[in-house]
């Protein structure tokens, strides 16, 4: 996969997440981000501590598939408005699969959790933000 | 299932489990463990189909009448993880009640997976989308944290039916400070605890007017060390723990103590109109029901006060 250019990623995520709300304890918006860097390689606890401003040891790494899991499976239960939501969802897992390399979740911090979904683009790092509340 | 309980279709025998069942989940001689074992709180009543754990009947030809009236704002549900008395006029629970040992606790992660119940009836149910965008956090009653050991209970804990709308800071601070506490006080599997929980009072209403949103949330946990014959061993020395807790923001929610919250169980009555404890013998309710604990464990070493932040048991 070639390596997209940082601004471009961050368009398409914006699209790909606009009025979405992560589902936890709360309902947090999510925020796509682009850190330019000359030299990227595949994210690290480091990158993320530095941008988030947290000890190296509040951040903990979780796979994609499990962080993506929950909004992307339909249930029976669902009405149309959930449904339409798993979709956009699908749409945003793919989105992240096709323009970042080497992505990873990141986790800082404890019950009121930072969540950084990041990988690696042509021109820094690229992708979104959001919250969880796990009390 | 044992296919030789049921090979019967005739309408005297399931009328006869049907009454079986009811009469087993309305009966206060419960085995050990169980997560109702110290009484219905309401007497809440289960719908004859709504007992998952127990053998359905086998669909008579001819529908029976129930025997007991069906009551949606007083609706038994119960479940391995916990039973609870949901009030559909509420859109919550009245009371969660639960049984908490060191069993209990193990490395099974945590769902997140925010579900509606499907035990409830349809129109009763509660979407996880309803606390959307209200402000208030869908906030456990029972904790998953109570819940670690196996998938499936922990996976029971996010029913929607498990949830109050609670403040953020309620949520995430004080009510979070007390359960992790309570988790601490199984020190390693000497104790094992019952807890029942739940709101109370009319703040306001979300998710058009389905949900109650409380003024405050109670919880009376029962304290005792690990053993068999829990019912018989509960007596006016056992340490039993209540706290109500306003749902509320602001610094006293976000940096407050839960022993600052301490209250009897008299008090909750009082504020619910429950009965809590009702299975235990009238002398032993009497003696605890009026008591207001200590805020820390009375061991002999001198324990400091538990009012603050806690780490995991």
């Amino acid at each position: 996969m070639a390596d997209l250019p940082g601004q471009h990623v961050l368009e398409v995520l914006r699209q790909a997440s606009e009025g979405l709300l992560f589902r936890s304890e709360t309902d947090a918006p999510i925020e796509p981000f682009f850190w330019p860097d000359a030299a990227p390689v595949a994210p690290s606890a480091e990158l993320v501590a530095s941008h988030a401003k947290a000890e190296v040891k509040a951040v903990k790494t979780r796979s994609l598939t499990t962080f993506f899991r929950p909004t992307i499976t339909e249930q029976e239960w669902h009405n149309a408005q959930e449904k339409a939501e798993v979709k956009r969802f699908q749409i945003l897992r793919e989105t992240v699969k096709s323009s970042l390399k080497a992505a990873k979740v990141f986790r800082v911090g404890k019950v009121e959790v930072e969540v950084y979904v990041v990988g690696q683009v042509m021109d820094g790092y690229a992708g979104f933000k959001t919250r969880v509340v796990e009390t | 299932m044992s296919k030789s309980l049921f090979p019967f279709s005739s309408l005297p025998l399931c009328t006869a489990w049907g009454v079986i069942l009811l009469l087993g989940n309305l009966s206060p001689l419960r085995a050990d463990n169980q997560n109702l074992l110290l009484g219905n709180p309401s007497r809440a009543v289960p719908a004859p189909q709504l007992v998952p754990d127990l053998p359905q009947p086998v669909a008579p030809a001819i529908p029976v009448a129930p025997l007991i009236p069906l009551d949606l704002n007083n609706l038994l549900v119960e479940r391995p993880a916990f039973s609870l008395g949901y009030d559909q006029s509420l859109g919550t629970a009245k009371w969660v009640s639960w049984h908490l040992a060191q069993s209990d606790r193990g490395r099974s992660g945590r769902s997140e997976d925010f579900y509606s119940d499907p035990l409830l009836p349809a129109a009763a149910q509660i979407q996880p989308n309803d606390y959307r965008g209200s402000g208030y956090d869908r906030g456990h009653v029972c904790p998953s944290g109570d819940r670690t050991a196996d998938k499936e209970l922990n996976a029971q804990t996010f029913l929607m039916s498990n949830m109050l709308p609670q403040t953020p800071d309620l949520n995430r601070q004080l009510w979070r400070k007390f359960e992790e506490y309570l988790r601490t006080q199984l020190k390693s599997g000497q104790n094992e605890l019952y807890i029942v929980a739940g709101g109370e009072g009319t703040l306001e209403r979300i998710a058009d007017g389905k949900v109650n949103v409380p003024t405050s949330c109670w919880k009376v946990a029962v304290i005792l060390p690990s053993g068999e014959g829990d019912l018989k061993r509960i007596d006016g020395n056992t340490r039993v723990v209540s706290v109500v807790m306003p749902n509320q923001s602001g610094a006293e929610i976000s940096r407050g103590k839960w022993s600052d919250y301490l209250t009897s169980v008299d008090k909750i009555e009082e504020l619910t109109k429950l009965d809590l404890l009702s299975n235990l013998p009238l002398e032993v309710q009497a003696a605890l029901e009026s008591r207001i604990d200590t805020g820390r464990a009375s061991t002999t070493k001198g324990e400091q006060a538990d009012g603050g932040e806690q780490t995991n048991g």
